[in-house]
């Protein structure tokens, strides 16, 4: 299906792109068996352009330091490496060696089974930082045992995708994942566990108490890598993120703990962003766990994402609270049910906007993102106008959203926004 | 429902109790279904001046009703997936009868007449055909198909099986109509519907031969433009002249006049040769190079990406503002050809835009689930109103329940003799001051603190006074989130200077809970207010510019009192005098100030258009907190009168009129929702004993009683009273329109079936 179909894209691609041609490309990964919940996340990750760069200058400089490894990392800086050195502008790519390392890696993936994107995504960006703060932590013992640490085992507890909470990150990955050895934690200081990866992904929450017996406000700050966020039906993004931050009580059995009373108290509870990151990843909590049924369904709810983005829930100090986002990427879950189904991606590329459907690379209008939104009645979806194709599967809706900040892009020479680019017409 | 529950326990007949208790079990097997995603659809909902009611009589769909009305959430029917099918946005339009207006509420008024005569006749079971003709008119879209009915307010009688016109088109869709209503006459009218093609077709749904129905294409074969259409307007005191906006960012003005034809008359198959008429900030106006006129005459290049929507303000249509898909409200002068201001969205695209019946605000909502209120005249964001759980899809004023200055002023109402006098002496005393700047400033500095004084007292004498008294907007919006909103807009939110006080002491309600940082914020607001009042000045000539200074030097704390001198001042100068025009000091100043079809007007007189372009967005839209786009703590947000759920899907659709407020949703659903007092549910309704109260019922019961009303119509019709108006509607359907290239999809009128109006095709009967 590729050659005709890459073939149309290159007309369409040449015809449409703007004065500032970008040495772009669009390839197609070939699916091998169930791995379209790996591709969607790739495509999209490959598309958030510093993501995308940190990734193939970590290939630069491992080649330029002359050691061979075999990680994850290396495996999809190769990936991303071919694809940008393509001679053509499309066409397909089989990540063969990556998906033999995940699954080599980590034996959740080492099936047929249809995977949860944004379970991968965040194994995905966990396994590398890690990787980097043990190379890192490799770099200083060997600066100053002049020996080189064995590598040490890295393993990795996976928070099931259905977790509510951004997990806190605050004391680097090794609280989280126990990954790290005990050796290695001595040498672990701030400047050691930030990565490039808690550079792009890294926001801070702050999580604020109000004990309602002393008044006190207590607040704690919690970092995240991405944002877990309830639906509701016929809603947008930015009311999912401002549920997300409303304020609870908490009461019962869910009492607080007040250090100033030294008793559990009632207590108010909000959790809002202090520092809202470079690259916001949100993923939508649409595969809910059903009591009754013991198991996840699928909430198709319509919600609304618009291209620009700015956060309302944030707290006072905040710096950058009202920064722009523009939307880069949309990893799309198609199917009813949360065990079948399948992942497309949709990318912004300079000007317009591509889905990604495994090996399939197709143009696709902006008018026709509503179409991505969910179902707003339960067997109804809008046909975008213009478009006259045949009805859409209806329960095609946004998985996780990255909006990347406008004021970070534009250290991007690349990246063509349209506020940026034409401004002065005159 | 409750009933029924008691049914197992009363032991009844064997054969009824069985039925009902099935009836029973999956009703409650639905409702717990339904729980625990859907709040109530409300059927009446109160506001201050009293409560709303849905009309049941009122309510228009399909003629098929739509299954899932009758259907749980989460069971899906073949008949709703065929909906899904359905494409583009649901719209409705309006034609007003013969005898009335749109403009004026008070022309409207004693129409109310008619009404009474309907009331009169039994049952209404036969409409008159004269009658017919005078009514208003509703026509409305569900994917490919198009309906137009009569329509009375509050007093429609619903028969949903006798449309005036239907039409079902293959292969594009309508997606915005529009009735010409200076064209319209008796038993004519002219409806321009808009596709998702990009075609674009005028009909008279009301025209009687069947023989050679009157229609007329333009952009038929696509040449002109490929994508969706996505609003249409007739331009105000010009029947001839129409305006289409499109996906693409284009906006094409046709001219009837001009033969349709000509545009592809030269057979070839490329684009019209357009060339660049004027050019300024992000819009372009292409016209033809040859001598000869071709439909469009005018091409509008605006902004990047979809022009949402469009509208004129009031009934001169001197401007014109547009809303696109890059998050930009941009006001133009149409006939100059001239961006007069543009704001910018909080973020996302603009969705919609509404003009206040008084030309001075706009209102706007989008994709950052916000309404925005923007001042014309002073070119700001008055305020911004946060209730809406998703994107706003249609905001309106309600010219019915807006109190506007130059109302104020016609009615006596807060003209007191004290304060017209006061304005008497201001005008004597500014008028015929020589042009010296110095003379000219001491004159204005006298008025101005008389004024004040007095100002002062009325202004509280406003805000003591019942509402009414006061300027008040009323304006309503409804969105994604199926909730329709109103929102009152009073004199204390459009006062900047309020504003600032109210927010240092946070007043405002909503605004405390922003716990707003005021130490920044006033001097942000300081800085605004600097700039403010030159919003005109900064391109108007140097000696206005002057006088702004000049303005802006006094006191701090005497600025908001003369603020709102200038408010009160105003209306009564331009109406009463020429003197705003004529004299550059008072008069251009509070022209300035207050009325922006004057300033607009009088500046675009005064620069050339690469001044405009200088002015208008270039860096500062860009920039978070500047008067185009202030931060989310410069302008107070405000909440909603009232906010209540009122359909299961989206909202599309939120129109004002006399007696009624009417909503549609995408699953094409049309609401009527009569005003206070204007509409009073029949408690002894024959085919909905159910529903006699509508705060007891829920949307699905509710609209079974309007489906079983109409029904009784719809058998009617079939016991041998034959439709009168159906064999024209059905030799509307028959006709074929033109499709002369084979490549571009074929679009055309499918001939309906009679079968559609038959009983048995009532998919939902059985769910009864």
């Amino acid at each position: 299906m590729g050659a005709t179909g890459s073939s149309q894209l290159e007309k369409e691609i040449s015809t449409t792109e703007s004065v500032n041609n970008a040495n772009e490309h669009y390839y197609g990964l070939v699916n091998f068996g169930n791995t379209c919940y790996c591709n969607s996340v790739i495509q999209a990750l490959f598309f958030c352009r510093p993501f995308r760069e940190k990734v193939l200058n970590y290939k630069q400089t491992l080649k330029k330091s002359g050691a061979s490894k075999d990680n994850l990392v290396t495996c999809l800086a190769d990936l991303f490496h071919s694809i940008a050195s393509q001679k053509r502008r499309v066409g397909t790519i089989a990540p063969k060696r990556f998906i033999t390392k995940l699954k080599k890696e980590n034996e959740l993936f080492d099936n047929y089974m249809q995977q949860d994107a944004h379970e991968f995504f965040n194994y995905l960006i966990n396994t590398i930082s890690e990787t980097l703060i043990q190379e890192k932590i490799a770099e200083r013992e060997k600066a100053s045992r002049h020996g080189t640490l064995k590598k040490g085992n890295v393993t990795v507890n996976l928070a099931p995708a259905t977790a509510g909470l951004p997990r806190s990150d605050e004391k680097g990955t090794s609280e989280r994942n126990g990954g790290i050895t005990v050796e290695g934690n001595e040498f672990l200081n701030k400047s050691d566990t930030t990565t490039w990866i808690h550079e792009i992904f890294q926001g801070i929450l702050t999580n604020e108490t109000r004990c309602l017996s002393c008044e006190t406000v207590s607040s704690k700050d919690e970092d995240f890598l991405d944002l877990s966020i309830d639906v509701e039906q016929n809603t947008s993004i930015s009311h999912c993120l401002r549920v997300f931050s409303e304020t609870e009580t908490l009461c019962g059995d869910q009492k607080y703990f007040c250090e100033t009373c030294s008793s559990k108290q009632e207590a108010q509870k909000r959790m809002r962003i202090k520092k809202p990151p470079q690259l916001l990843a949100l993923h939508l909590k649409r595969f809910k766990f059903v009591e009754p049924l013991n198991r996840h369904t699928k909430l198709s709810y319509r919600v609304v994402f618009p291209l620009e983005l700015r956060l309302f829930n944030v707290s006072d100090d905040a710096e950058y609270g009202d920064r722009m986002y523009d939307l880069v990427a949309t990893v799309v879950h198609c199917g009813a049910t949360p065990n079948r189904g399948h992942y497309i991606t949709l990318v912004k590329s300079n000007s317009f906007w591509l889905v990604f459907d495994d090996d399939i690379v197709e143009k696709l209008e902006v008018s026709s993102m509503e179409e991505f939104s969910g179902m707003s009645t339960d067997a109804n979806i809008q046909m975008p106008p213009g478009n006259q194709s045949a009805p859409q599967k209806n329960s095609e809706s946004a998985y996780i959203l990255f909006y990347q900040a406008r004021d970070y892009a534009a250290d991007d020479p690349n990246h063509n926004h349209k506020g940026k680019n034409s401004t002065h017409s005159v | 429902m409750h009933q029924h529950m008691l049914g197992p326990s009363t032991s009844l007949g064997g054969t009824n109790n069985s039925a009902l208790q099935s009836s029973v079990l999956s009703e409650g097997v639905l409702l717990s279904h339904s729980q625990p995603t859907r709040e109530e659809i409300k059927k009446n909902f109160e506001t201050r001046e009293g409560v709303y009611r849905s009309v049941p009589s009122a309510e228009f769909s399909r003629p098929r009703p739509l299954p899932q009305y009758h259907m749980p959430p989460g069971i899906a029917s073949a008949a709703a997936s065929q909906i899904a099918a359905a494409g583009s946005t649901v719209r409705v339009s309006f034609l007003n009868g013969a005898e009335k207006s749109v403009e004026s509420p008070e022309a409207v008024a004693p129409t109310s007449s008619t009404y009474e005569h309907h009331k009169n006749e039994p049952n209404g079971a036969r409409i008159d055909m004269v009658d017919e003709a005078q009514a208003d008119k509703i026509c409305f879209n569900v994917g490919k198909e198009l309906y137009v009915f009569s329509y009375r307010g509050t007093q429609t009688e619903t028969d949903l099986s006798r449309p005036i016109d239907k039409r079902v088109y293959k292969g594009t869709s309508p997606t915005y109509h529009a009735f010409n209503q200076e064209s319209a006459k008796n038993g004519s009218c002219q409806l321009l519907i808009g596709f998702t093609l990009g075609q674009l077709q005028i009909i008279d749904p009301l025209e009687k031969s069947s023989s050679s129905p009157f229609s007329r294409l333009y952009n038929e074969d696509r040449y002109i433009e490929k994508t969706s259409v996505t609003c249409i307007r007739w331009l105000p005191g010009d029947s001839n002249i129409f305006l289409a906006s499109y996906v693409s960012g284009n906006l094409y003005v046709y001219d009837q006049r001009i033969s349709a034809a000509s545009s592809n008359n030269n057979g070839s198959s490329q684009p019209p040769p357009w060339t660049i008429h004027k050019e300024g900030d992000k819009f372009a106006i292409h016209t033809w190079k040859g001598k000869v006129q071709r439909n469009p005459v005018t091409r509008w290049q605006i902004g990047e990406g979809s022009i949402h929507q469009f509208s004129f303000s009031g009934s001169d249509g001197k401007m014109m503002a547009t809303v696109s898909h890059d998050g930009f409200l941009r006001i133009f002068n149409y006939h100059a050809q001239e961006l007069l201001a543009v704001m910018k969205s909080y973020f996302g695209g603009l969705l919609t835009l509404s003009w206040s019946p008084d030309a001075k605000l706009i209102a706007t909502g989008g994709e950052d689930d916000l309404l925005t209120v923007y001042s014309v005249a002073e070119k700001r964001v008055v305020c911004r109103g946060q209730a809406h759980k998703s994107w706003v899809s249609q905001v309106k004023f309600d010219p019915y329940l807006c109190t506007t200055e130059e109302d104020l002023e016609n009615n006596g109402i807060a003209m007191t003799s004290t304060f017209d006098d006061v304005a008497k002496d201001f005008s004597i005393r500014s008028g015929p001051v020589p042009s010296t700047s110095a003379d000219l400033n001491s004159g204005v500095m006298n008025a101005t603190s008389t004024f004040s004084r007095c100002s002062l007292a009325s202004f509280n004498t406003i805000n003591g006074a019942p509402a009414g008294n006061s300027v008040r907007y009323r304006i309503g919006s409804v969105g994604h989130d199926t909730f329709l909103c109103l929102w009152d807009i009073t004199e204390d939110m459009l006062n900047q200077g309020n504003i600032r006080r109210h927010r240092n002491s946070t007043i405002i309600a909503p605004m405390t809970t922003l716990e707003v940082q005021t130490n920044s914020l006033v001097g942000r607001l300081e800085d605004l207010q600097e700039v403010s009042p030159g919003g005109a000045g900064v391109n108007a000539s140097s000696d206005s510019q002057s006088i702004t200074n000049n303005h802006t030097t006094p006191r701090p704390e005497k600025q908001k009192k003369k603020k709102f001198t200038k408010r009160l001042g105003f209306s009564k100068f331009t109406s009463g005098s020429s003197s705003a025009t004529s004299n550059p000091v008072g008069g251009h100043k509070i022209g300035t100030l207050m009325n922006g079809a004057s300033v607009n007007s009088e500046s675009s007189k005064k620069q050339n258009p690469g001044l405009i372009s200088q002015i208008s967005c270039c860096n500062e839209t860009r920039m978070l907190g500047s008067k185009f786009c202030p931060g989310i703590r410069d302008v107070p947000m405000i909440e909603p009168l009232m906010c209540k759920k009122v359909s299961h899907d989206r909202l599309t659709v939120l129109e004002f009129r006399e007696d009624c407020v009417v909503t549609a949703c995408q699953e094409g659903y049309i609401c009527t929702w009569g005003r206070p007092g204007r509409y009073q549910p029949k408690r002894d309704c024959i085919n909905s004993p159910g529903t006699a109260s509508p705060e007891s019922g829920q949307k699905p019961s509710g609209s079974t009683s309007a489906m079983t009303s109409s029904y009784g119509y719809g058998s009617d019709a079939l016991n041998g009273v034959p439709p009168s108006r159906s064999s024209s509607t059905y030799s509307n359907s028959e006709q074929q329109l033109r499709s002369p290239n084979i490549t571009s999809p074929s679009y055309r009128v499918s001939a309906a079936s009679t079968s559609v109006y038959h009983r048995p095709t009532y998919a939902w009967q059985n769910a009864n």
